[in-house]
C-alpha cells in the first residue's frame, strides 16, 4: 500500500549541515575540556581548538568535496574507480569495522558514564542494552528517517547546550582566564592533536564519503558541511571556555567530565529542576545515540554495498550481538578511555589517509 | 519498518528487561536526606591515626511542617543527628547508614562544617574533602564553614525560625553580606585550592547562645602547608576585605578633626601589581578603590562643601586599616591571606613558577615582600542633612 | 533494494490479489445482469421480489396518455422527498401526458418532468440500486427502460455548530451527514471553478459516495493518483465513519497517531485544501478526512488563524507546553520521586517527602492508579448522557480529589499531578492526536519507573524514531522540523503575521508555491 514516495531516500543539504555535529558532538565533547586543560595553562585551548577546528574543517571540505564529485555514487563505486576493486573493498571493510568499533564504544561510554552519575546498582550490561535495542529500532529504519531523526534532535542538544552555558555564566570567575598565552609549543600540538581527534568525532566524518551519495546534487554541500562543522568548534569553544572560567585549569584537568561537572555545578534559582545534572546528561544520551546511530548505519550502508542483495535487517540484526558483544569487553572506565583514544586514532588515521589518497589519485587522473 | 515477525521478538526483549528492572527504584520517603554535615576530631585520636567523628543531620521531613495533611507535626523535631567515629568518611558513613532507618541520600546535603581543631592537623583537611569531590552524590556547590570548638554541637542549636540547624547555617552562610565575614566557600573551590596548592580562608562559625550562630571573620588555611594557621576577626576581615576589594558593604568610623562620623561602604575595588620581581623581597602595590556614602556625622560643619577633605580622611583611614591587615597577614600568620598567588599566577606566570614553592611557606617570600598601599576615596553623597543638629555656623 | 521496500512491495502484493478476487466477484455478478421486462406485472414483481416486498416500498400505478398505457411509480418512502415526487413527478406525468406522438419515456424525459436528475436504466440491479439511494424508478407498460428520477430527500440534520471542535472566534457551521450538503458547504467556502469533488463507491453492500476533493492545479497529481488508489483498495462492507476509512487508507496500522486529520469544520478543510492537501468526504458522517498530515497541524486549531499574529503564537506555544505535559508529568514525578530526589529544589523534596509519608503505594502504582482513574472518568462522561455527565464530574472531583487524598491512598501532589495532566491533554485541538498522547503517557510511566529519566528519554527517543519513519501520504510525519523545512515554520510553529504566510507549506510539494501576491500587500 506504501511504495508511494513523497521524499525518497534521498536527503537535502541541509541535512548534512545537521548530520555533522550529530555524529561528531557525543563522548567526546563530555571530556574534551579535561583534555585540553592538561595539556595547557589556563585558557590557552582555545588556540589550539581554533587550530584543531581548521584542520578539522580542512578535512570535512576534502572529504566532502570529493565525495560530491561522484554525485549518487556509493564510497566503493568511487574508489574502484579511481583505484581498483579491491582495494575499494578493503577501504569499505575499514569504514565497516571503524562503524562498529564507534557503536561498541558509544554503547559502551553512555553504559558508564550513566552508571557514574544516574544509577548505582543498575547493571552497566543492562544500560548498555537497552540502548543498543533503541539504536537498533532506529537503524531498521530507513535511512532517510535517521537524517530526519537527527534534525529533530539537533536544536535539542543546541538548546540544553546554551542552556548551561548561559547558566554557568553566574559562577565564572574572570581570574582564570589568566595568564594568556604561557603555554609552550609542544603543549600546544598535543593540544591540537587532541582537539582534531575530539572535533572530528574521532575521525566519523569519514562517514560523509558514504552519506553524501544520497544527495541527489551535491553542488553546495561542501559548504553547508564547513558550515556544520563550524558550529560544532562553536559548540566546544563555548564548553571549554566555560569550564575553564568556572572551574579554573586545575580543576577542570582533575575533573572526570568537566562539561557535566558544569551542568552539575549550575543551579536554576526558583525552578522547578533546580538543578539539571541528570537533565544534561539524559539530554545528551540522545547526542551519544544520534553518533551511534550514525556509526552503526554507515556501517551497514558498507556491507551493503558489499552484498547489495542481501536484506538490511539481516545485516543490523547479524552486528548488534557483535557490537554487543565488542561493548562488553573493556573491564573498567579507564580500559573504556584506553579504547576510545585507539578508536579515534584508529579512524582519524583512516580517515585523512584515505581522503588524502583519493584526493591525489583524482588530482593524478584528472 | 520492522519486519513484523521479529515485533514480539523485540517486544519480550524489552519486558525482559522492564520486568527485571527497577534496581534503583527508591521511593523518596525512603530516602535519609542529608542536609549538614559535620567533622571533629574523635575523642580518642591518636597522632598517627587520626580517627575522625561524623555527624549527620538527616531530615525528617514529617517534621518540617511543610505538609497540611499530617497533625501534630509541629512537635515532632525535623531532623535526627547521627553521629559515629571512624578513620575514613567512607567508612563512617557506612556504620550510619546501619542507624538509619531508610538510605542515605546526600545530593541535598548544603554544609560540611569542619571543626578548628580537625582544621589544624597537617595535610588532614584535603584528605577529608576528597570524598567530596570524587564521590558522585557529591556536589561542587556543598559550603563549608569552620567552626569555633566542637563541629557537631552547632547541629545541636535550636535556632528560632528554621527547623533545622543545618538549614539555618546554610543561609547563614550564603546570606551573609556584611563588610566582616568573607563570602561562603564551596567545596568545588575548595578543590581548587588544594590542587593549586594556595592559601584561602574559610567562613567561620561560633556559637553564641543555643539559639544563635554567628558567622564572623574567617580561618585562614596555609595551602602549602595543608592546615588552618589561625583565625581573623571580624574587623580583621573587613580590612583584609577591603585589600581584595571584596567589601560590599560595612561602615568605616573615621575621626574626622575632633569628632567622628560614619562611613557607609558601597563598593571597593582593588587591584595589586607587581613592582619588581625581585626573588626575595618583591615589591607589590595595592591599589584600592572606596566608594563610600556618608551615614553619621558628628561633626558640626556642614559636609557638602568638604567631601574632598572627607575623602582624604576617609583614604587615612582604609590606608591604616589594609596596612594593619597586610602586617599581621605578614608577620603573625605568614599566610597569603588575600589570594596575590593568583594574581601572580595569572600575571606573572614565569615568575609565580620559580617562586610558588616559597612563596608564604618555606622561605615565605610573602612575609618579606613590601607592600606599598594607595587609596582613592570617593563619597558619593552625604545623606539628606545639610547640618547636624546644634551646629554653629 | 532496501527491506523496507520489500515488505512494502509484498503487502502490495497481497493486497491486491486480494482485491482481483473481490473484482472477480463483483464482475461475476455483473455478467448475467437481469434486464428489465417489457411487462409492468412481470417488472413490479421482480422488483418486489429483489427487495424482499418491504413495507416501505411504494408503488404508484398510474395510467399514462389517451391510450391508458400502463404505468407505475416505485420507490422507498422514506428516503424521498414527498413534496417533489408529488409535485414534479407525479402532477405533471398526469396532468401533461394525454398526447403524445412519439416515445412517450424520451416525450417524459425531455419535456415533461420537472426534476433535473433523471437516467434510463435497463437492468434491475440499476433500478434498485436507484430506488435504495432515493430515487424513484418510472415503469411504463410495454418498454424495457425504466426512468429513474433522482429526488432523494427524507429527514436529515441541520447545519450545526460542530460539536467536537468548538471555537469562540471562526464560523460556527460544521458538516452533516448528508454528503451533498458537506460538497456544498465547501463549494461556498471556495469559489474556484478548479475545486474538484471526485466520487467513488465504497462498501460492498452499503455502496456509500465517497468524495475525494481538491483544488486542480494546486494539489500534486501524485497525490491524488495515490488516494484513489488507496481508496480502491477498500474492502468493507459499510464503513459507518471516515474513521473506518482512515483506517483503510492510512500508512501504518501499527501507529498510535493518526495519519491524517479528522474535521468537522468546513474551513478547517477549505484551509487545508488550498494548502495543496485534499480532503475525503463520506456519506453518512459529519467528520471529514485531511491528508496528509504532520505532527504540526496535530497542534494548531483554525482559531490560532484568527485571533492576532502575537497571541495567536503564544497559544500555540501554549498548546506545545500542554502536550509535554499530558504527555511528560506523570513520568517525571514517577522519575523524580523515585530516581533523581536531586533535582527538585531541597524544600520541595521535603514537602514531597512528607506528603508521601504514610502512602501505602510506591509513586508508580500510586501515579498508574489515578491516571488511570482518571481515564475511567473520562470514559464515563462520553459515554453518560449529557444530563448525568455532571454528576461525573462531582462523584470524580470527590473521589480523587478530596477523600482518595485524606484517606491516604494518594499523596495530594498526586492529585495535583494528575489534574494538570487532565487539563493538559484536553488543551489539544484534535482529539484523536490527544488520544495517541494519552495512549504514550502510559508507556513513558512505566519506562520512568523502570530506569527513571534514562527510561523516559529512551522512550522519548523511540517515539521520534517511530515519528521520522512514519509517513502521510508520502509526507515524514515530522515534517517541518525533520526534514527541516525552515520556510514552513511561520506557519507551523509560529504563527507569523499573516502578511508573511504567503507561500503554501513547502513539504507539499504544490504545483502554486504562492498562496497570495505579496505586492497586493506591500502597496
Amino acid at each position: 500500500m506504501k511504495n508511494f514516495n513523497y521524499s525518497d531516500e534521498n536527503i537535502y543539504d541541509r541535512d548534512i549541515l545537521i548530520a555533522i555535529p550529530s555524529m561528531v558532538i557525543a563522548v567526546a565533547t563530555l571530556f574534551l575540556p579535561r583534555e585540553l586543560a592538561s595539556v595547557t595553562i589556563a585558557l590557552d585551548g582555545i588556540l589550539a581548538l581554533l587550530i584543531g577546528g581548521s584542520i578539522t574543517i580542512l578535512i570535512t571540505w576534502m572529504i566532502v568535496k570529493l565525495a560530491s564529485r561522484f554525485p549518487q555514487q556509493s564510497f566503493l563505486t568511487y574508489t574502484s574507480l579511481l583505484i581498483n576493486k579491491p582495494i575499494a573493498v578493503l577501504l569499505t571493510c575499514f569504514f565497516i569495522w571503524y562503524g562498529i568499533l564507534v557503536v561498541s564504544y558509544e554503547v559502551r561510554a553512555i553504559a558508564t558514564i550513566s552508571h557514574l552519575y544516574l544509577f548505582d546498582k543498575t547493571p552497566i550490561e543492562v544500560i548498555a542494552l537497552n540502548f543498543l535495542l533503541v539504536v537498533v529500532y532506529a537503524v531498521s529504519g530507513s535511512r532517510s528517517a535517521i537524517f530526519r531523526l537527527n534534525a529533530l534532535f539537533f536544536p535539542i542538544i543546541i538548546l540544553i547546550a546554551m542552556f548551561v552555558t548561559i547558566l554557568s555564566f553566574r559562577f565564572v570567575v574572570i581570574d582564570n582566564i589568566y595568564p594568556i598565552l604561557q603555554t609552550d609549543v609542544k603543549g600546544y600540538i598535543e593540544a591540537t592533536k587532541k582537539s582534531v581527534i575530539s572535533l572530528s568525532g574521532y575521525g566519523q566524518i569519514g562517514f560523509l564519503l558514504f552519506y553524501i551519495s544520497l544527495i541527489r546534487n551535491p553542488v553546495k554541500t561542501p559548504g553547508k558541511a564547513v558550515f556544520g562543522m563550524s558550529s560544532v568548534i562553536g559548540i566546544n569553544l563555548l564548553i571549554y571556555t566555560m569550564c575553564i572560567t568556572v572551574f579554573g585549569n586545575l580543576a577542570t584537568s582533575n575533573l572526570m567530565f568537566p562539561t557535566i561537572e558544569l551542568a552539575r555545578t549550575v543551579e536554576f534559582p526558583g525552578g522547578f529542576f533546580n538543578r539539571f545534572e541528570s537533565l544534561f546528561f539524559v539530554v545528551w544520551t540522545i547526542a551519544i545515540f544520534t553518533t551511534s546511530v550514525i556509526a552503526f548505519d554507515a556501517a551497514v550502508m558498507g556491507l551493503q554495498s558489499l552484498l547489495p542483495k542481501v536484506n538490511k535487517l539481516k545485516f543490523v540484526f547479524f552486528l548488534s550481538p557483535c557490537i554487543y558483544f565488542l561493548s562488553s569487553l573493556p573491564k573498567h572506565s579507564p580500559e573504556v578511555g584506553d579504547a576510545g583514544r585507539l578508536i579515534g586514532t584508529y579512524g582519524l588515521t583512516l580517515t585523512v589517509t584515505v581522503t588524502i589518497i583519493l584526493w591525489i589519485i583524482y588530482i593524478v587522473r584528472k | 519498518m520492522i519486519k513484523r515477525k521479529n515485533i514480539p521478538l523485540l517486544l519480550s526483549c524489552f519486558l525482559l528487561i522492564f520486568l527485571t528492572g527497577c534496581w534503583d527504584y527508591e521511593e523518596i520517603e525512603e530516602r535519609a536526606f542529608i542536609y549538614g554535615l559535620a567533622i571533629d576530631m574523635a575523642e580518642n585520636h591518636s597522632s598517627t591515626l587520626p580517627a575522625i567523628k561524623m555527624t549527620d543531620q538527616v531530615i525528617v521531613p514529617s517534621g518540617t511542617g511543610t505538609s497540611p495533611s499530617q497533625t501534630g507535626g509541629g512537635n515532632q523535631p525535623a531532623y535526627r543527628n547521627l553521629s559515629i567515629s571512624g578513620t575514613s568518611l567512607v567508612e563512617i558513613n557506612d556504620d550510619i547508614s546501619k542507624m538509619a532507618s531508610r538510605t542515605l541520600f546526600s545530593k541535598h546535603l548544603q554544609v560540611i562544617i569542619i571543626s578548628e581543631e580537625v582544621a589544624r592537623q597537617p595535610k588532614l583537611l584535603p584528605k577529608l574533602l576528597d570524598i567530596f569531590t570524587r564521590g558522585q552524590q557529591m556536589r561542587r556547590g556543598i559550603k563549608v564553614a569552620i567552626s569555633q570548638g566542637d563541629a557537631s554541637s552547632l547541629l545541636d542549636i535550636k535556632p528560632e525560625h528554621s527547623k533545622v540547624p543545618a538549614e539555618y547555617i546554610n543561609f547563614l552562610l550564603e546570606n551573609q553580606k556584611h563588610a566582616e565575614t568573607i563570602k561562603a566557600l564551596r567545596i568545588g573551590k575548595m578543590q581548587e585550592y588544594f590542587l593549586s596548592e594556595l592559601s584561602f580562608n574559610i567562613p567561620f562559625l561560633y556559637i553564641i547562645n543555643e539559639k544563635n550562630i554567628e558567622n564572623d571573620g574567617m580561618a585562614v588555611f596555609n595551602g602549602r602547608q595543608g592546615k588552618m594557621i589561625g583565625t581573623v576577626t571580624g574587623e580583621e576581615a573587613k580590612s583584609r576585605n577591603l585589600v581584595t576589594g571584596e567589601a560590599r558593604s560595612g561602615n568605616l568610623v573615621v575621626d574626622i578633626g575632633d569628632e567622628q562620623a560614619t562611613f557607609e561602604i558601597k563598593g571597593t575595588d582593588s587591584n595589586f601589581r607587581l613592582i619588581n620581581k625581585n626573588k626575595a623581597n618583591p615589591d607589590l602595590e595595592v591599589n584600592i578603590e572606596v566608594e563610600a556614602s556618608l551615614n553619621e556625622n558628628f561633626n558640626t560643619t556642614n559636609p557638602k562643601n568638604k567631601l574632598s577633605k572627607y575623602e582624604k580622611f576617609v583614604e587615612e583611614k582604609v590606608r591604616t586599616l589594609a596596612e594593619e591587615s597586610i602586617s599581621k597577614a605578614q608577620h603573625e600568620l605568614k599566610t597569603d591571606i588575600f589570594d596575590i598567588g593568583t594574581y601572580l599566577h595569572g600575571h606573572h606566570y614565569p615568575y609565580w613558577q620559580s617562586i610558588k614553592a616559597d612563596w608564604d611557606s618555606g622561605e615565605n617570600i610573602f612575609s618579606k615582600s613590601n607592600f606599598k598601599v594607595k587609596v582613592n576615596a570617593t563619597i558619593k553623597h552625604s545623606g539628606n542633612t545639610l547640618r547636624s543638629k546644634g551646629s554653629s555656623q | 533494494m532496501k527491506a523496507g521496500d520489500i515488505m512494502k512491495r509484498r503487502s502490495e502484493t497481497t493486497r491486491s490479489t486480494a482485491q482481483k478476487q473481490s473484482n472477480k466477484q463483483e464482475s461475476a455478478k455483473q455478467e448475467f445482469p437481469i434486464e428489465i421486462e417489457s411487462s409492468l406485472d412481470k417488472n413490479i414483481e421482480s422488483i418486489k421480489q429483489m427487495l424482499g416486498d418491504p413495507q416501505d416500498l411504494v408503488i404508484r400505478e398510474l395510467t399514462v396518455g389517451a391510450n391508458n398505457i400502463k404505468g407505475a411509480m416505485v420507490y422507498i418512502s422514506g428516503l424521498i422527498d414527498k413534496e417533489l415526487v408529488n409535485n414534479n413527478i407525479l402532477k405533471t406525468i398526469q396532468m401533461n401526458l394525454k398526447h403524445f406522438d412519439t416515445d412517450p419515456l424520451d416525450n417524459i424525459c425531455q419535456e415533461v418532468i420537472a426534476i433535473t436528475d433523471i437516467n434510463k436504466v435497463t437492468t434491475l440491479d440499476k433500478v434498485s440500486y436507484a430506488i435504495l439511494s432515493g430515487s424513484t424508478a418510472f415503469y411504463l407498460e410495454g418498454y424495457t427502460t425504466v426512468l429513474v428520477m433522482g429526488a432523494a430527500g427524507g429527514e436529515s440534520r441541520s447545519i450545526e455548530e460542530p460539536p467536537s471542535e468548538a471555537l469562540l472566534r471562526g464560523p460556527r457551521e460544521g458538516f452533516v451527514e448528508k454528503i451533498d450538503t458537506n460538497m456544498a458547504l465547501v463549494r461556498r467556502d471556495i469559489r474556484d471553478p478548479n475545486l474538484r469533488f471526485k466520487t467513488y463507491e465504497v462498501g460492498r453492500r452499503s455502496k456509500q459516495k465517497v468524495v475525494v476533493c481538491y483544488v486542480d492545479g494546486i494539489v500534486d497529481p501524485a497525490l491524488v493518483e495515490e488516494i484513489n488508489r488507496r481508496l480502491k483498495s477498500i474492502d468493507t462492507d459499510y464503513a459507518m465513519d471516515s474513521g473506518q476509512i482512515e483506517q483503510w487508507i492510512e500508512d501504518s496500522f501499527l501507529s498510535p497517531f493518526p495519519q491524517m486529520n479528522d474535521t468537522e469544520r468546513p474551513d478547517r478543510v477549505s484551509t487545508s485544501l488550498l494548502a495543496g492537501k485534499v480532503a475525503i468526504l463520506v456519506e453518512g458522517t459529519p467528520f471529514a478526512i485531511v491528508a496528509p498530515t504532520t505532527i504540526a497541524d496535530a497542534l494548531s486549531s483554525m482559531e490560532d488563524y484568527n485571533h492576532r499574529w502575537l497571541t495567536g503564537t503564544i497559544i500555540r506555544f501554549l498548546r506545545y507546553l500542554s502536550a509535554f505535559i499530558a504527555m511528560f508529568l506523570p513520568s517525571l514525578y514517577i522519575a523524580l520521586v523515585s530516581y533523581h530526589p536531586e533535582m527538585l529544589p531541597t524544600h520541595l523534596v521535603f514537602s514531597i517527602a512528607a506528603s508521601r509519608e504514610g502512602v501505602p503505594f510506591p509513586s508508580v502504582v500510586e501515579a498508574l492508579a489515578m491516571a488511570i482513574t482518571f481515564e475511567l472518568l473520562h470514559e464515563a462522561g462520553v459515554r453518560l448522557p449529557k444530563l448525568i455527565g455532571s454528576t461525573i464530574g462531582i462523584v470524580g472531583g470527590l473521589v480523587i480529589g478530596e477523600a482518595a487524598v485524606s484517606a491516604g491512598v494518594v499523596s495530594p501532589i498526586m492529585v495535583i499531578i494528575t489534574a494538570l495532566t487532565a487539563i493538559a491533554s484536553f488543551t489539544t485541538p484534535q482529539y484523536s492526536v490527544a488520544l495517541a498522547f494519552r495512549t504514550i503517557r502510559f508507556v513513558f510511566m512505566i519506562a520512568a519507573a523502570v530506569f527513571g529519566l534514562y527510561g523516559i528519554i529512551l522512550v522519548y527517543i523511540m517515539v521520534n524514531i517511530h515519528l521520522v519513519n512514519l509517513k502521510s501520504f508520502g509526507v515524514p510525519y515530522s515534517v517541518p522540523f525533520g526534514p527541516v523545512f525552515f520556510k514552513d515554520w511561520k506557519d507551523m510553529v509560529i504563527r507569523a503575521p499573516i502578511m508573511m504566510l504567503t507561500r503554501r507549506p513547502a513539504y507539499m510539494k504544490t504545483n502554486d508555491e504562492k498562496s497570495k501576491d505579496k505586492d497586493v500587500h506591500s502597496s
